[in-house]
């Protein structure tokens, strides 16, 4: 027990440690503080390097704080959810090894050292996906996260490979001042960034691996695929927006892009069947209303949602956990009725869905109200974007307001509300109790913050009360579904099956790749190896054809004499 | 008339001629059936005309390839203590062969109008005939000197014609008067073309270039070790020489006939020489095959003799492929002796369990390929492709490098046999006569020549032309 | 001191052929340590700086061909050094055990010192030589203490041999035409015409390999004893790439072969990705991932920029390191199941012996070139490279190469988590040789993986050598 508690004096001792850097940035006003690094305009850029060039911009403060903030949640919650697992150890070593990750990632102004968090992360999260590895869905899930978001990440290489031979610098405050002269290769680098960004956060079409990655410790999940690695992809495209800024068809990528993969997420969140599941998609949803927010020009509010965001989404995942430990499966129908059974988890759940549904007074109503304006803002075409897609990407953002509000209530009935469901037979309803203090606490911390988030937010009044009412709309048309009793897991096959967008990735690619593979073994056996193969075989047909002509007959040695001496003449004569 | 004796050339061939003399005197009157009473006077003489050849003023290619020929057969001399003398070889008809032999080859290299070179070879031919076929009572070895006979006779023929052809055209015999009357214009193309490659022919009969090979591995095969080790260095190394003397005093003018011809044959030679050894189960027929390829990279420099490096290179090379050869002769000389069996399968070992015959054998098969810890092999090779590259024949420095592939890959094995760990009965070596010992440590001298030459090439390089 | 750092791991070596009988294996294992650790210290110690020549020795040799000992480091040479140096150190540390051969150490010692003697030398015939050296070792190395069937060891060893000879012979007629062009064999006065660039190019490229010269390699690699499967991989290797490096950048003619070198050098990254792919025996998959690693290094040798400079030194000698770790791994792994088949050794691993699982799983991710550890920065660089041009390559051709790259970095991602998936993870079976590390094992894998962290999180370390400032050393 003691030494569990040590991993967690561990995640604290970093925690201080970032606090005590990043609490004073969030005050601080000014982003040029500090200018690393030379900076000329199409000079060749240095050999890279890894000195660390710390620097936090107040939001960036925010979401360093964030990380690290959750991370120690996370493994408080972890002694009691994970703390009898015999892998303890590597996990949380894991986990503080993400975390180092992270805030390389949002503190440095070096992008080697981003890229370099960057990718840790990744692997931490495939580590930690594939934490159960004794099982197939773990594994498979960890494989194809890591699989998809690395090929997703080689954007993000060539995209600082670019920007370095662009602006001579791979210092992203030395790009920031080289591109004061003038931007360069704007959409080349935004297409690159965008590539890293989508597999990262899991959008439309690299989203498959998200949901997919459920089968990792729950704690890991409210971590990593919720609050921060996932939302790294935003705080990149907001980080170097300034360097695609001008790029009409990167915006309107990431804006189009943003918009199917909102609204398909909330969609498919709406019709789930697992807890989890549907709490990944909606993650997938929030974050593309982020990008939504990013690719409007916001990237404030798109950040400002993700520190929530990132509150709130832990929260509920962390919950999920407690449900799910609770009663032995995330599947929706082994839950319900847990209200009583399980009041703390009930109650801080609830604040959590609220924020999700973008209730006021919840941090969520507030960011997921900027982010609205913002794109409003943006509908006058002065942002970049083209106002028809603007108002486009608005319409979208407000429907899928609508269904996040509708799903996150359809969660909340049929998890806590309504009869008993059918799967959890085999369990006995005494057994159904609450967790221990070690994970409802940071439940208790958390969603106190979702809370004290919403101090000193922006309040636009028109874009809030529309979509106040939108939400309201959604909470009420499913709450009078299930007053009426009728059933809220029934769906459309499409939408079950996620419109079989998972099968390039879950079957082709593997069916291409496997024959593809051994074809490359065999003609590597069997048509590359020729030569030296085809030689070896005619040297030995010669080499006993010459033994052959050692017949010790001196008639036809003679012969062959003459005959060679009359080719030499003939041929010596005629090269001449 | 009077003909001018050049006593630098003439010389050591006749201090040659005269051991070989006094080896049959010897013979006929003290007539012991041990190699001391001819093989004595046979290496004072070779000694002796050692020390007059180093002591004349005898300089450049020829003064190499003399003392080439003359190590060499001094070499074979003292390793021919090997031979069973009491039955199976007389001693007295060997060494005097075998120097009458050596005679001819030293007038070969020193040869300088056509009709000396085609005395010489005769010189050399005749003895070679008869000493692969001295061994008593052996079919083979008698087969093979046939076969060697009669194919000497039609290369000789070809060659004589040749050198009538020239004589004919230009009404010359000297070196250096053909070399002038060939320049002149009004000699008919055409015949000079004929004529000069005929005349080449004889040559490379003697260095057994393809396709004039054939005899080779059947005369190796049926000769004593020994004298397959003669022939192999001695006579090829004056083979060498003399081509090279050919070609470059007496023949430039005509280089368009026969550098493209003997360019050929060389790439040919050293190609068909390797891929026939691939396959060879015997080391001696192993040893014969190669010293088919190597006689391809002897005749290389010959085709760019006009490159400032050809000479040297050719004589460098030369060189260590004799004494390499002479070493791995004398080592299988000294193996069939004891073990009566010279087959791969039972050499298997020998590094281990007698490196005093087996180490030696390893460090020569590495020379013959070129490869290290065989530094000087290595070093020739390089010495021996810089003037085919000099004289921009590029593409035969090609085959030469595939070739030393090639080679490899049988040298390598034979390496391996050697090196691997023996099968079966551990082998004890018998304790062998004294004569034995005697042929052993030449073995040894010469292994240890080449160790001191890979350790410091530039010992042969700056000092051999 | 540059010759005593040859001279001793060379002589201990024939002493320990030679005088194998005397010795036990753990006693000549730990001569070799000693030697060997001498040779890396003296290699480390001759550094003057990345101007000019380090610890350099110029004496007369054959006068007659122009060439010299002339020995000593520059800054593209001096990586390569000390990273063999180092490898020799930790294949002898391996070696201290009770069954080893004391000749087996000696060859060791032999093979390093020869390797060394490479990149040591700047005279092109001494370098020749050295070359040649460690070729008759290494296929006793393979043929002798394979761990598979004989006869599959002599094939391997004699395929690797003449594959390599077939290369050096024709390296010997371009480095003769060189010479015969600039008149001496010094390195830098080498003047190698079209023709020999192209013999030069593929005499080494048969060592490195490049795609389609590649086919002795898994097999070599695969039959080899596990220093042999190390020294091949780590050191041999390096022997192509530094080649190609020292004789093809510099010169004016890499425009004859940079296409080809580039468009080979990616078209071996992805066709060894796939090959990997498909592989069940743990070693032949690491032998096929060098070729795409080396791969990274052609491509970049053929762009012939600062960047590409950095990225091929940078690669050989991470390729080294973490290669080496992968078949110190995979020989950890043979020691206790007794072969090397994914499907023999079993899965789980993670839960059977940790640590080593660990340890694979590390330097397969370093081997896909993750961030942070020492493989990325050689491909990123070779990226660079590509992205960039240089000065050689026409835009189509570098940025095809480059497309070839990207996907082959994808690629080299699904084999790697494949291989993990099917050994380190899954239900374990558990099998009565399971056991984690030795003491022996953690000394040699823990310099490894420390080697492979610290070039990767501070990879200044070398990549200071080339700086702007840097003037080729190599030319």
């Amino acid at each position: 027990m003691s030494r569990r508690w040590g991993y967690v004096g561990l995640t604290a001792v970093l925690a201080v440690v970032v606090a005590v850097w990043a609490v004073p940035e969030v005050m601080r006003h000014g982003y040029f503080g500090r200018y690393v690094g030379a900076s000329r305009p199409g000079v060749d850029p240095p050999l890279p390097s890894l000195s660390p060039d710390l620097f936090l911009f107040p939001q960036a403060a925010q979401i360093v704080l964030l990380a690290v903030g959750v991370g120690l949640l996370v493994q408080i919650y972890s002694t009691a959810y994970l703390g009898r697992h015999p892998r303890y150890r590597s996990y949380a070593l894991v986990i503080v090894l993400f975390l180092l990750g992270m805030i390389a990632v949002v503190g440095t102004t070096n992008l080697w050292v981003l890229l370099v968090g960057w990718e840790v992360m990744g692997l931490c999260s495939y580590l930690l996906i594939g934490h159960e590895w004794e099982t197939a869905p773990a594994r498979t899930g960890a494989a194809k996260a890591f699989l998809v978001t690395r090929v997703a990440d080689l954007g993000l290489v060539m995209a600082i490979i670019v920007i370095g031979e662009t602006y001579g610098t791979y210092d992203i405050v030395g790009a920031q001042v080289a591109q004061a002269d003038g931007t360069r290769h704007a959409t080349l680098i935004g297409l690159l960034v965008l590539v890293a960004v989508i597999g990262k956060s899991a959008q439309f079409p690299l989203h498959t691996w998200l949901p997919d990655a459920m089968p990792g410790p729950t704690p890991i999940t409210a971590l990593i695929h919720a609050a921060t690695m996932v939302a790294a992809g935003v705080y990149l495209a907001s980080r170097l927006f300034f360097l695609y800024a001008d790029s009409q068809l990167v915006l309107t990528l990431m804006a189009g892009g943003a918009a199917v993969t909102m609204l398909m997420g909330a969609l498919f969140a709406l019709t789930s069947s697992d807890l989890k599941r549907a709490l990944a998609w909606s993650t997938v949803s929030q974050l593309a209303l982020m990008l939504a927010a990013v690719a409007a020009g916001g990237a404030e509010a798109g950040l400002d949602h993700l520190v929530s965001h990132g509150v709130f989404k832990a929260l509920l995942f962390l919950g999920c956990g407690c449900v799910m430990l609770a009663v032995g499966s995330s599947a929706l129908s082994a839950m319900g009725g847990l209200r009583r059974s399980m009041p703390v988890t009930f109650w801080t759940m609830t604040i959590g869905f609220a924020a999700l549904a973008g209730l006021v007074p919840t941090a969520g109503f507030f960011t997921k109200d900027s982010v609205l304006h913002a794109i409003e803002v943006a509908t006058d075409g002065d942002h970049g974007l083209a106002p028809g897609v603007a108002r486009a990407l608005l319409v979208v953002a407000l429907v899928t307001t609508f269904v996040t509000a509708a799903y996150a209530t359809r969660l909340w009935v049929l998890t806590f509300l309504g009869p008993v469901g059918a799967d959890r037979a085999d369990r006995a309803d005494h057994e159904v109790r609450e967790q221990p203090p070690a994970m409802t606490g940071p439940l208790v911390v958390l969603a106190v913050a979702t809370f004290a988030l919403s101090v000193g937010q922006p309040l636009h009044l028109g874009t809030g009360l529309l979509s106040t009412a939108v939400a309201g709309a959604g909470v009420a048309t499913v709450l009078l579904l299930a007053r009426r009793g009728s059933a809220l897991d029934r769906s459309p096959a499409p939408l079950t099956s996620e419109l079989w967008l998972d099968r390039p990735f879950s079957r082709w690619v593997p069916a291409a790749a496997a024959p593809l593979a051994r074809g490359v073994v065999d003609l590597d056996r069997d048509a590359v190896d020729v030569y030296p193969r085809g030689g070896a075989a005619l040297v030995a047909v010669v080499s006993r054809g010459l033994g052959l002509a050692q017949t010790r007959n001196v008639q036809r040695y003679a012969t062959v004499l003459a005959v060679g001496v009359v080719v030499i003449v003939v041929v010596g004569v005629v090269l001449r | 008339m009077t003909i001018p004796i050049d006593w630098t050339v003439a010389g050591p061939a006749t201090i040659v001629l005269v051991g070989a003399l006094v080896a049959l005197m010897v013979d006929a009157f003290y007539p012991r059936r041990t190699w001391l009473g001819s093989g004595l006077p046979a290496t004072v003489a070779g000694v002796v005309a050692t020390a007059e050849l180093v002591r004349g003023d005898a300089t450049g290619t020829p003064f190499a390839f003399s003392l080439v020929v003359l190590v060499g057969t001094l070499f074979v001399v003292v390793a021919s203590n090997v031979m069973n003398f009491e039955n199976a070889m007389p001693p007295g008809e060997y060494h005097f062969l075998l120097m009458s032999a050596a005679a001819g080859a030293l007038l070969m290299v020193g040869a300088r109008d056509v009709v000396t070179l085609v005395v010489a070879l005769e010189l050399l031919s005749l003895p070679s005939i008869a000493l692969v076929g001295l061994r008593q009572g052996d079919r083979d070895a008698i087969r093979a000197a046939w076969t060697f006979f009669l194919v000497s006779v039609v290369s000789t023929a070809v060659t004589l014609m040749g050198v009538s052809l020239l004589y004919g055209v230009t009404g010359t015999l000297d070196y250096a008067l053909l070399g002038r009357a060939l320049v002149d214009p009004a000699v008919p193309d055409g015949v000079v073309s004929v004529a000069v490659v005929m005349t080449v022919v004889g040559l490379l009969f003697k260095l057994g270039a393809v396709p004039f090979h054939l005899w080779v591995p059947d005369a190796y095969g049926g000769a004593s070790v020994m004298v397959a080790g003669f022939l192999s260095a001695v006579s090829k190394a004056a083979s060498l020489g003399a081509l090279l003397v050919l070609l470059s005093v007496a023949l430039p003018a005509a280089q368009d006939d026969w550098q493209p011809v003997v360019a050929v044959v060389a790439a040919l030679t050293m190609t068909v020489g390797n891929v026939g050894a691939l396959r060879q189960d015997d080391a001696i027929g192993l040893l014969a095959w190669s010293s088919v390829a190597q006689a391809g990279f002897l005749v290389a420099p010959a085709a760019v003799v006009s490159s400032s490096y050809a000479l040297p290179a050719a004589a460098q090379y030369v060189a260590v492929y004799a004494l390499a050869n002479l070493v791995a002769f004398a080592a299988l000389a000294v193996v069939l002796r004891l073990r009566g069996s010279t087959r791969l399968d039972d050499l298997r070992g020998m590094a281990r369990n007698d490196p005093w015959m087996g180490v030696p054998l390893v460090m020569a098969a590495l020379t013959l390929a070129g490869f290290p810890p065989a530094v000087i092999g290595l070093v020739t090779k390089f010495v021996v492709i810089r003037p085919v590259v000099d004289g921009d024949h590029v593409w035969l420095a090609i085959i030469m490098g595939v070739n030393v592939m090639l080679g490899l890959a049988y040298y390598l094995r034979l390496v391996v046999t050697l090196c691997e760990r023996p099968v079966g009965e551990p082998y004890v070596s018998p304790s062998p006569p004294i004569s034995v010992r005697f042929a052993k440590s030449t073995v040894l001298i010469g292994a240890a020549a080449l160790v001191v030459l890979s350790a410091w090439p530039d010992l042969l390089l700056s000092h051999l032309p | 001191m540059i010759v005593a750092a040859l001279a001793v791991p060379f002589v201990v070596g024939l002493l320990l052929v030679l005088g194998r009988r005397f010795v036990s294996g753990r006693a000549a294992a730990w001569i070799g340590v000693a030697a060997t650790t001498v040779s890396l210290v003296l290699v480390a110690a001759v550094w003057e700086g990345r101007e000019g020549v380090s610890g350099e020795v110029d004496v007369a040799w054959i006068e007659p061909v122009g060439a010299r000992l002339h020995l000593g480091l520059t800054a593209v040479s001096w990586p390569f050094a000390l990273m063999t140096a180092f490898i020799a150190v930790l294949c002898c540390l391996w070696l201290v055990a009770d069954d080893t051969s004391p000749a087996l150490v000696g060859l060791v010692l032999v093979i390093g010192a020869s390797a060394l003697g490479v990149f040591g030398s700047l005279d092109a015939l001494l370098l020749f030589v050295f070359f040649e050296l460690a070729l008759v070792p290494m296929w006793f190395v393979i043929a002798w203490w394979s761990d598979a069937d004989r006869d599959v060891a002599h094939r391997a060893a004699t395929r690797f041999l003449l594959f390599t000879v077939t290369g050096s012979a024709l390296l010997l007629v371009g480095i003769v035409v060189a010479a015969v062009e600039g008149g001496s064999l010094e390195l830098t006065a080498l003047r190698p015409t079209a023709v020999a660039i192209v013999l030069i190019t593929l005499g080494f490229a048969v060592k490195t390999p490049v795609v389609p010269l590649h086919t002795w390699l898994p097999d070599a690699h695969s039959s080899a004893p596990t220093v042999g499967s190390v020294l091949l991989a780590s050191v041999f290797l390096k022997l192509g790439t530094y080649g190609l490096i020292v004789f093809v950048l510099p010169s004016d003619h890499l425009g004859v072969v940079a296409p080809y070198l580039a468009v080979a050098g990616s078209v071996g990254i992805v066709w060894s990705a796939l090959a990997c792919y498909a592989q069940d025996d743990l070693k032949r998959l690491i032998a096929y991932s060098s070729i795409g690693h080396m791969g990274f290094v052609v491509l970049a040798i053929s762009t012939r920029s600062e960047a590409g400079l950095a990225a091929a030194v940078f690669g050989s000698v991470a390729h080294g390191v973490i290669t080496g770790l992968l078949f110190f791994a995979a020989g950890s792994m043979k020691d206790r199941y007794g072969t090397t088949s994914m499907a023999g050794i079993g899965r789980g691993l993670y839960g059977r012996a940790p640590w080593l699982a660990a340890t694979f799983v590390l330097a397969a991710v370093a081997s896909l070139g993750l961030p942070g550890l020492a493989g990325f920065w050689g491909e990123v660089l070779s990226l660079r490279a590509a992205y960039d041009v240089g000065s050689v390559l026409t835009r189509p051709v570098a940025w095809t190469a480059l497309g070839l790259a990207l996907v082959g970095i994808a690629l080299t991602t699904a084999y790697v988590v494949r291989a993990v998936r099917l050994l380190a993870q899954g239900e374990p079976s558990a099998l009565e040789a399971d056991r984690d590390l030795g003491r022996r094992e953690v000394v040699v894998m823990g310099a490894l993986v420390a080697v492979v962290v610290v070039l990767g999180l501070v990879p200044q370390l070398l990549l200071d050598l080339y700086g702007p400032v840097y003037v080729g050393v190599a030319r």
